[in-house]
């Protein structure tokens, strides 16, 4: 009897195989975080005036987010862009023989502004965003120990959108400075978390690219829109960050 | 162009505010802990480093640390030094247990409450690497090392509570212990560090000091360095493993008294200092004994006058020997194994030789070789290591 070659012929992993690995291994696991990105928002105005609000859940395979953002237009080819972030997760420390013991979470917001600039490129619009915020970070590890951190992210950030009367898309690249300036540690955290919080503490201000869009149906003066950003940086169990974030939100556009 | 340079100035403001540098603050206690403890304690401001690793000679031949957990350890030390844990407020388990003398005492009988004295010699924790290892899985079972002189107790929480409720050591009831603990302010925060709680029990009190005594690990001695680096040649099993081999970094009367202790004491008290060979021995102090040893508890007529073999580590410190301390030191102890040890119809084996109790003839130049090599059993950094010190202010 001969065995099937082609039932050991193992093609390599395509990157989305990659991926998708990568994000079911950790929504497998349980883990805390000290950074977790919002969505990468994409003003869709294109004149002075223009402007938008908007509310996003999304999450990740370790947290639950909620983004929310609003731009105008007050010079023409000029936006400026307010974002409030906040991230949460929670879980139970389960010990096999005893089951549950305690739970751990982790939570925290962001909340910064850009400016930018705005002007027509080929069938959209290109802008280029300078932006600064802070926020905090808090994980509870159990037992009332506590690791908050606060942190600071300055960014950069072209993008691209384009919009018709019922279509909305918008893609970036935030290229992110995230420094964690100062934080406050319970030194009983388990060795292992003690040591990623003090590489951050090491390491910090870094410096790594999120890659973000959105794709949104408009429903005058509504659109409903699906976002995704994507980290690209250390590894998350070295760092702690949260890698991704998915999800949904609607938008009021001012015209 | 005007926009452009304020674009480009907010920039490096934002890159400046950045750069500054970062202020983390670590904590153990909160304010208000480090406030109360600081009243009676002198504990460091971040807990102590209790974890336990074995030289390498002990991991290969195949001994495991025993686990201890920080908090445990930290809360175990105070109980361990605290004095109001006894029925007059005079003792603690460190009055019997002197860091300087590896946690034994220069006493043949200590002193217990009420001026009252114990029964037997008190153990040196400093030599009992069998607090802290253990071979292979056996870490509870029927080969687990037992304590006191009588192995009457199977684990050291088993071991600390005969001592606090002894009459002629602590005299205090567990119910007692749990309740004095408890009414002292400073336990509060390292049972809730150590616990997630301030609830105190009898088992968590023995928890603690369970995890403190085993994480005593005396493993810093000349000897422990000098079996690290040998690769020569050498024999053993079930983690006893004896060098045959001189170490290079032994004087010549160090190596001679290491070949006289391999060929003369090694089969009991353990060739690499890891666990003792025997867990009881009859030597032959008493034809007669009085104090029937293991026997008195086991009742087995095989084991009366039979007791404990303890490791030799640090015994250069932990003199008077045995468990009556009869001898107040190593010459005395020689010289019984030379000459004087009693036909006890159930002396060991290996100290019998044609029906008779065996004399090791040692000579004088033997017995200083011998006291040489077994002053390179002694751990001067235990001694003084601040993690094992008395934490109460005086």
């Amino acid at each position: 009897m001969r065995f099937r070659a082609d039932l050991f012929n193992f093609s390599p992993m395509r990157p989305f195989q990659i991926l998708l690995l990568a994000y079911l291994l950790l929504a497998a696991g349980c883990v805390q975080y000290h950074y977790s990105p919002n969505f990468v928002q994409t003003p869709y105005g294109v004149k002075k005036g223009s402007g938008q609000v908007n509310a996003s859940v999304g999450g990740s395979p370790v947290a639950l987010n909620g983004d929310f953002h609003a731009s105008y237009s007050p010079i023409k080819h000029g936006t400026v862009m307010l974002n409030y972030f906040r991230t949460r997760s929670s879980f139970e420390d389960t010990n096999f023989f005893t089951g549950p013991t305690y739970t751990h979470t982790s939570k925290g917001y962001l909340l910064e502004a850009a400016a930018g600039g705005y002007m027509p490129i080929a069938f959209g619009t290109g802008a280029m965003y300078v932006g600064w915020g802070q926020g905090k970070m808090r994980n509870d590890y159990g037992i009332e120990r506590i690791a908050d951190l606060r942190l600071q992210r300055f960014f950069v950030q072209p993008t691209f959108t384009f919009k018709n009367d019922w279509f909305r898309l918008g893609m970036g690249l935030r290229l992110v400075r995230l420094n964690f300036p100062s934080g406050s540690i319970d030194y009983r955290i388990e060795p292992a978390d003690i040591e990623i919080i003090q590489r951050l503490e090491r390491e910090s201000p870094f410096w790594f690219p999120e890659f973000g869009g959105n794709i949104g149906v408009h429903f005058k003066p509504f659109t409903i829109s699906a976002s995704l950003v994507i980290v690209g940086t250390k590894p998350a169990f070295l760092y702690g960050f949260d890698g991704s974030n998915i999800g949904l939100g609607i938008s009021y556009e001012l015209e | 162009m005007k926009k452009f340079t304020t674009l480009c100035s907010l920039f490096a403001l934002f890159l400046l505010l950045g750069a500054c540098k970062s202020d983390f603050n670590y904590y153990y206690y909160s304010k208000e802990e480090t406030e109360l403890l600081s009243q009676f304690l002198k504990l460091p401001e971040f807990p102590d480093d209790y974890t336990v690793t074995l030289p390498s000679h002990l991991r290969n031949a195949g001994l495991f640390a025993r686990g201890v957990e920080r908090d445990k350890a930290v809360l175990g030390r105070v109980i361990f030094y605290d004095k109001k844990l006894s029925k007059d407020g005079t003792v603690s388990c460190a009055s019997c247990h002197k860091q300087e003398l590896a946690f034994s005492d220069n006493k043949a009988f200590s002193d217990g409450v009420y001026d009252r004295s114990t029964a037997r010699n008190s153990i040196a924790l400093g030599s009992v690497a069998n607090f802290s290892a253990y071979y292979g899985t056996d870490l509870n079972g029927s080969n687990a090392i037992r304590f006191f002189w009588d192995n009457r107790a199977e684990t050291a929480a088993d071991q600390s509570r005969g001592s606090m409720t002894n009459a002629q050591e602590m005299d205090m009831s567990m119910h007692e212990i749990a309740s004095t603990v408890e009414s002292q302010s400073y336990y509060g925060p390292l049972f809730k560090k150590a616990f997630g709680s301030t609830v105190v029990t009898e088992d968590l009190v023995l928890e603690a000091v369970s995890n403190f005594v085993n994480a005593m690990g005396s493993f810093q001695s000349k000897f422990d360095a000098e079996a690290n680096l040998s690769q020569g040649n050498f024999t053993g099993n079930f983690g006893n493993v004896i060098y045959n081999n001189n170490f290079n970094g032994f004087t010549a009367a160090e190596n001679r008294g290491k070949q006289l202790y391999n060929n003369n004491c090694s089969s009991c008290h353990s060739g690499n200092m890891g666990r003792p060979v025997l867990q009881l021995a009859n030597n032959g102090l008493e034809a007669n004994p009085i104090d029937l040893g293991v026997g008195g508890i086991s009742g087995a007529n095989s084991e009366k006058g039979a007791f404990k073999v303890p490791t030799l580590r640090n015994i250069a410190l932990t003199a008077p020997y045995m468990h009556d301390g009869r001898f107040n030191n190593l010459i005395e102890v020689i010289d019984f194994y030379n000459t004087g040890i009693q036909n006890h119809p159930f002396l060991h084996a290996d100290l019998r030789v044609g029906g008779v109790p065996m004399q090791m003839n040692f000579s004088a130049d033997d017995k200083n070789d011998l006291i040489a090599f077994l002053n390179t059993l002694t751990d001067d950094h235990l001694l003084a290591d601040k993690k094992f010190s008395d934490p109460f202010k005086q």
